[in-house]
């Protein structure tokens, strides 16, 4: 062991490591975000494991997923991981608040603008607007 | 498990940060990493974790021999064998039904395919055991006298997945002895944060705007909506695979490693030979130091050397015959440039530059986005008018993106380079400084709520470089 880390030495490190610029950071501030992160992280997860009785999504007006059984075959297969992945985003804590935060990004980067006024909708879906003027704001005039 | 997921960003992170840092003994804390990457690849996988464990082993003992018959014949032997035996692994599992179907094809004859689904990763770290056992036969490295060290190397799993591909030699130091300052950690965590909102909000957007206009019936393509279908691809690409690089990068600062750099503004460059040395700089730089040089680099026969570094680079890419011509079209470009047009374009502006390079890029990535050639050509026709030059509906739909377009191109370029050195100038005053830090404080705490609220709410989230 000892002549490994003989070795070790002698090889020259790397110049430009990240230690020898001069940080951005300062040591205080440094610590806050390191420690709000990883109180966000953890206190979602505990969240998480404690609130687990939401079983319906009223908004989406649909059964949330359930957490999967565990058995040797679903766990070899990665059917348990897809499963569990998939339950967890469904009872996520605060999932309706996290959600309505994702429609406004939603809308800015996909959202639906119109061209020579023109709204493109789902296939199958369009009968939803029948008899509805689309573009209301042009109907002052 | 992917970095993008709830589950590794809720579940697994938290428990790994609690137990690593429990203690601040390095062999604890490599034995924690260790656990937890094994868990990260087997979590949807487990079959293949004993694939990885071969291969390392393999390499293991390789080293052991090669230090043991350093000057002998027998040292050759042994690194012959290690090589041959972890690419086989490469080879069985990634090329064996590509070679097999084409041979079928070409000479009418029936090789049965195995229909074996790809490891995770393997790509990655079957280059990444290579690195260690051929730097031990160089003598560049030490031998690494403990077996799950190594494993930690080829297994850790901040870089397991999707690269940055780390080479042993920038890693054997800080796997001995490693410092966490909050300092390094902070910047880790902004760093990841940076690599989450590039994959969730950029990739994730310019993706589905790709499928809506390249992924449906090419025939009705027009011309508008091929061109934006492949800059929306462009930029998917991009920040896909630096959002994952930058991911990792961040999580490596968060436990205390210094992984290398993998993408430096690619786009920006100003030559195709300028974007190869931008564009996923560790697989190139490997190829560089484990093929092209060994086998004679710029001395003997380096058209020929150039020519086979890369066809393995495009099939390295997939094991098709369209990464092959991605990698033969970069070949002609590199040469043109090495022969006749590197002086020439120097002399020209330098938007001249950017344009010629962009373009040959672009188009570079159609033949890496249709793996059907019939596809590639139906593409051509469609980019330059065969069907049409725009209708309603796909300009509808590149007006519905205009956003992510214009974020993405704007982001491609060097912005937060030239931001970091007016925030170095800004935080020589007392009160910038105090700002600066509030702001990437407030960037941190911002960044984790967006990526949560689209990671909440989309379940569309491949990662393109999971597939290599």
């Amino acid at each position: 062991m000892m002549v490994y880390l003989e070795k070790l030495k002698k090889i020259k490190p790397q110049a430009d490591s990240i230690a020898d610029r001069r940080p951005l950071l300062q040591k205080g501030i440094s610590a806050v975000i390191c420690i709000l992160f990883f109180v966000v992280l953890f206190l979602l997860f505990t969240v998480s494991v404690l609130d687990t009785d939401k079983t319906v999504s009223e908004s989406e007006n649909r059964t949330l997923a359930k957490m999967p059984h565990m058995t040797r075959q679903t766990l070899t297969d990665g059917t348990f991981a897809k499963d569990f992945d998939t339950y967890f985003a469904d009872t996520f804590p605060w999932r309706e608040g996290f959600l309505s935060i994702n429609q406004k990004i939603s809308a800015f980067f996909s959202g639906t603008r119109s061209a020579n006024d023109v709204v493109l909708v789902e296939k199958g879906e369009k009968d939803d607007f029948a008899g509805q003027d689309m573009d209301y704001e042009d109907e002052t005039y | 498990m992917v970095f993008s997921s709830l589950t590794f960003l809720y579940i697994f992170l938290p428990i790994c940060l609690v137990f690593y840092f429990l203690t601040n003994r390095i062999k604890v804390r490599n034995a924690v990493l260790l656990v937890f990457s094994l868990l990260f690849y087997a979590w949807g996988e487990p079959k293949y974790i004993l694939l990885m464990v071969a291969t390392t082993a393999v390499d293991f003992f390789a080293g052991l021999f090669i230090e043991k018959y350093r000057g002998t014949k027998k040292a050759n032997l042994f690194l012959t064998l290690a090589v041959v035996l972890t690419l086989s692994s490469l080879g069985v599992f990634k090329y064996f039904d590509f070679f097999a179907e084409s041979a079928n094809s070409f000479m009418h004859i029936h090789i049965p395919l195995l229909g074996l689904s790809l490891p995770i990763g393997i790509s990655f770290y079957t280059f990444q055991a290579l690195t260690y056992v051929v730097d031990v036969y160089r003598g560049k490295v030490p031998v690494q006298p403990y077996f799950y060290k190594l494993l930690l190397y080829v297994s850790m799993f901040p870089q397991l997945i999707a690269g940055p591909i780390v080479r042993y030699n920038d890693v054997c130091r800080q796997l001995e002895t490693r410092t966490c300052t909050f300092q390094k950690a902070a910047n880790g965590t902004l760093r990841f944060c940076v690599g989450l909102l590039k994959k969730v909000l950029i990739a994730n957007y310019a993706g589905e705007l790709t499928e809506k206009l390249l992924g449906g019936n090419l025939s009705e393509l027009t011309a508008l909506g091929a061109w934006v279908g492949i800059a929306a691809y462009t930029l998917q690409i991009y920040f896909d695979f630096s959002g994952y690089s930058d991911m990792a990068i961040g999580l490596g600062q968060l436990f205390g490693f210094e992984f290398p750099e993998n993408f430096r503004y690619p786009y920006a460059a100003r030559s195709v030979s300028d974007f190869w040395r931008r564009w996923h700089m560790t697989l190139s730089s490997f190829f560089r130091d484990y093929v092209y040089i060994p086998l004679g680099g710029n001395r003997k026969r380096w058209a020929v050397n150039m020519l086979l570094v890369w066809l393995l680079t495009g099939l390295w890419h997939g094991a098709s015959w369209n990464f092959v011509l991605w990698g033969l079209y970069y070949f002609v470009f590199l040469m043109l440039e090495k022969i006749y047009l590197e002086k020439r374009l120097e002399t020209l502006p330098k938007a001249v530059q950017h344009i010629y390079t962009m373009l040959v890029v672009l188009f570079g990535w159609v033949f890496f986005y249709f793996e059907d050639l019939s596809a590639i050509k139906a593409f051509f026709i469609s980019a330059f008018g065969g069907h049409g030059f725009l209708n309603l509906t796909q300009s509808t739909v590149c007006v519905n993106y205009i956003a992510v377009l214009l974020v993405g191109a704007v982001l491609s370029c060097p912005i937060l380079p030239y931001l970091k050195t007016v925030a170095h100038r800004l935080s020589a005053k007392r009160l910038g400084r105090a700002s600066l830090n509030t702001a990437c404080l407030l960037f941190a705490v911002g960044a984790l709520a967006v990526a949560t609220a689209a990671l909440v709410g989309t379940s569309y989230n491949p990662f393109l470089y999971f597939r290599f």
